[in-house]
């Protein structure tokens, strides 16, 4: 329900043009304004501060479907940075996009954003920040954030976990647009007289493509499965989609031939936001590294073990 | 079928906190039945077949757990078997004897046997009395399974069989086996006049021999039928319904954790055998064998809670198959990656050696992965 309401709102006010827009320095004003309006920003704040009160994993399938549509705004990052700041009894403007801010190569969706949440020594803190740097995939990301002084201190908040699960989900939406366009090219588009659909090859490779989306989807939700993000589980799923990343933007683009390169046509607004999707916040390697040196310092018990003990997987 | 409909078969789930205290019980057990066993035994985990192993499982009610308690049955629900099976995998136990019986022949025996067949066989599956296996493949018939030759025809009450199946596993070890043949049409007409059979392996007519491979185990045979007869009670669920029987417990035989776990033993005995400062390279190794079985454990266990609710979602299991072999066959090869000069633990190498060499049959058994890709492009429309 929730979700489809969603969907919709995206649908009607953050569609390619808007994304395209976002994209040349436009603000997109009109979502922004809707975003604001539709409440969905303050999913997690608590009720008695004024927010819908609902458990972490009802934010996941929103921020699946704001990358899903490419959305030029931190929705997600801004709807977790609300629900934070609301419980340490703070609360940040309403006209507010927030991005969640460790260090990063770059920061995706950085060029319409007005805060972040930011590593503050052990705590975090919430500061006004504007882009600053490049922006290499032309996609209003920035290499580097311009941020004032603190307005809030935040303990106990693990920016960099947060930061990984909700980019793993936005990889997982990506993902999905990006293969829900490949699929309906392969069955219509016509070589050699039949639908691309029509060879092995293809079909072999469409196949893994689900594979990998699912993969990446699974991954995502894994961070999302209680109260809070779990350390090790933020990083399983942004090691597992930045890995789905990779190979899909590879399956996507060799399955639609030259087409898939071109500005006008959508599916590069999808892979070039997976692919900076995959170097921001920790790359796979990144990730993984982390999870090995902790398999290593606890080497107790079966693999399975460990997994069901990190993960806090039941 | 859509990629929404295939995304939907792995909606998130748990396994219920009551499973917990069986899965202590389960480890338990396992420490002490699989002390000082070698991790070259253990990795063989459900290619190992170890009848004593099998019947004291077995004694602990644990063969045949998802079947119902009138039939010897442990009636509990599949998350529960999700555990047992992840513990005997992770633990490295030899499975093979009961394991085709526990997975496919008594829950098919269950769904599509007559009320005296279940009678016979699934109480004696459940006390690991009688051993099962599946006759599928043929000389000339691998995976195009619909076209296989052999042949049951009608000789008075009963059959007549004629005809040999290959890469039957362990068929010169079991007892019974249930074989997919032909009791009418010819190759030609495909999955149509398929029927199954219980097949006594003991029975005048049927030979079996194993076949030894390159890397020396044999845990696959050959069978020759010649004139043997099979009684009329053999006849499994409906003449002509194999091809459809056989497909329903695919995503049983799919989408457990034995298409994720195959090569744990290994990875496991590399960590413990890494120093805890072992640098980068090691690190990320491990981390991403870590991080895809993590998801791939959800994957099974979203399976697993659609299994219980009596769903048979058999191209989301053929999907996490392939992605499930695929990381069973990383880690052995990846791991020969890693071994480096000087004194390398034996068994360690013993142990890589033997999964390194199995590994390849990991995306062969149960459906090759291109059988399994066709069958996830078919989901998805596209052919």
């Amino acid at each position: 329900m929730l979700e489809e309401a969603f969907a919709r709102l995206l649908e009607a006010h953050g569609p390619p043009a808007v994304v395209r827009g976002a994209e040349a320095g436009e603000a997109p004003a009109a979502l922004a304004a809707e975003l604001r309006a539709s409440g969905f920003l303050d999913l997690l704040v608590p009720e008695a501060s004024g927010g819908a009160g609902l458990p972490l994993p009802e934010l996941l399938p929103l921020a699946v479907e704001a990358g899903r549509r490419a959305c030029p705004l931190p929705f997600a990052e801004t709807a977790l940075a609300r629900g934070v700041l609301a419980r340490a009894g703070a609360s940040p403007p309403e006209d507010a996009w927030i991005l969640l801010a460790p260090p990063s190569p770059l920061h995706p969706m950085a060029r319409h954003a007005t805060h972040a949440l930011v590593p503050d020594g052990e705590a975090t803190a919430f500061v006004a920040a504007r882009a600053t740097g490049d922006d290499p995939w032309a996609t209003g990301a920035a290499t580097g954030l311009a941020a004032g002084p603190a307005l809030v201190r935040i303990d106990g908040f693990d920016l960099a976990a947060a930061a990984a699960a909700l980019t793993a989900a936005r990889i997982a939406g990506l993902i999905r647009a990006a293969a829900d366009l490949t699929l309906v090219h392969v069955a219509t588009r016509q070589q050699f007289g039949r639908p691309l659909a029509a060879f092995q090859a293809i079909q072999q490779a469409m196949a893994q493509l689900a594979e990998e989306a699912i993969a990446a989807h699974t991954a995502a939700g894994l961070a999302f499965a209680g109260e809070r993000i779990p350390r090790f589980a933020a990083a399983v799923a942004k090691a597992r989609a930045s890995e789905a990343a990779r190979t899909v933007q590879a399956i996507v683009h060799q399955a639609h031939g030259a087409i898939g390169m071109t500005a006008e046509y959508d599916l590069g607004l999808f892979t070039r936001r997976l692919q900076e999707a995959r170097v921001a916040y920790g790359s796979e390697s990144h990730w993984h590294r982390e999870i090995g040196a902790a398999r290593l310092a606890d080497r107790s018990g079966t693999a399975a073990d460990f997994l069901r003990r990190t993960l806090e997987m039941a | 079928m859509s990629l929404a409909a295939l995304a939907a078969d792995f909606a998130p789930a748990r396994l219920p906190p009551e499973t917990e205290a069986f899965r202590r019980e389960v480890r338990g057990f396992l420490n002490e039945a699989l002390a000082g066993r070698a991790p070259r035994d253990r990795a063989k985990t459900w290619t190992g077949w170890d009848a004593d192993f099998s019947r004291a499982l077995a004694a602990r009610g644990w063969v045949g757990l998802t079947l119902p308690e009138r039939y010897g049955g442990g009636g509990k629900d599949q998350f529960h078997r999700f555990v047992l099976v992840e513990e005997l995998l992770a633990n490295g136990a030899p499975c093979a004897a009961h394991w085709i019986g526990d997975r496919q022949s008594a829950p098919l025996l269950l769904k599509f046997g007559s009320e005296e067949q279940r009678r016979r066989w699934i109480p004696a599956i459940c006390r690991a009395e009688t051993f099962f296996c599946i006759g599928m493949s043929e000389p000339g018939s691998g995976s195009d399974l619909a076209s296989v030759r052999t042949r049951a025809v009608r000789d008075g009450n009963g059959w007549r069989l004629n005809g040999g199946k290959v890469w039957t596993t362990w068929g010169h070890r079991a007892d019974m086996m249930i074989a997919l043949v032909r009791t009418s049409g010819t190759p030609e007409d495909r999955h149509n006049g398929l029927s199954q059979f219980l097949v006594d392996l003991r029975a005048p007519g049927v030979t079996t021999r194993p076949i030894r491979l390159s890397y020396g185990e044999s845990e696959f045979s050959e069978t020759r039928f010649d004139d043997v007869f099979l009684p009329a009670d053999s006849l499994v669920g409906e003449e002509g319904q194999g091809w459809a029987q056989v497909n329903a417990e695919l995503a049983f035989e799919r989408s457990g954790p034995e298409r994720i776990y195959s090569a744990l033993v290994l990875l496991d005995l590399w960590t413990r055998h890494l120093e805890a400062e072992s640098g980068a390279r090691a690190e990320v190794l491990l981390g991403r064998h870590l991080s895809n079985l993590a998801t791939l454990r959800a994957m099974s266990v979203a399976l697993t809670a659609r299994l219980e609710a009596g769903l048979s979602p058999v191209v989301a299991a053929a999907l996490l198959k392939d992605l499930g072999t695929a990381t069973e066959q990383a880690i052995p090869a990846d791991i020969a990656d890693m071994v480096e000069p000087g004194a390398p633990d034996p068994e360690l190498m013993a142990t890589l050696a033997f999964l390194h060499q199995l590994s390849a049959v990991f995306s062969i058994r149960g459906g090759t992965r291109e059988i399994l890709r066709g069958m996830i492009a078919r989901g998805l429309g596209l052919r």
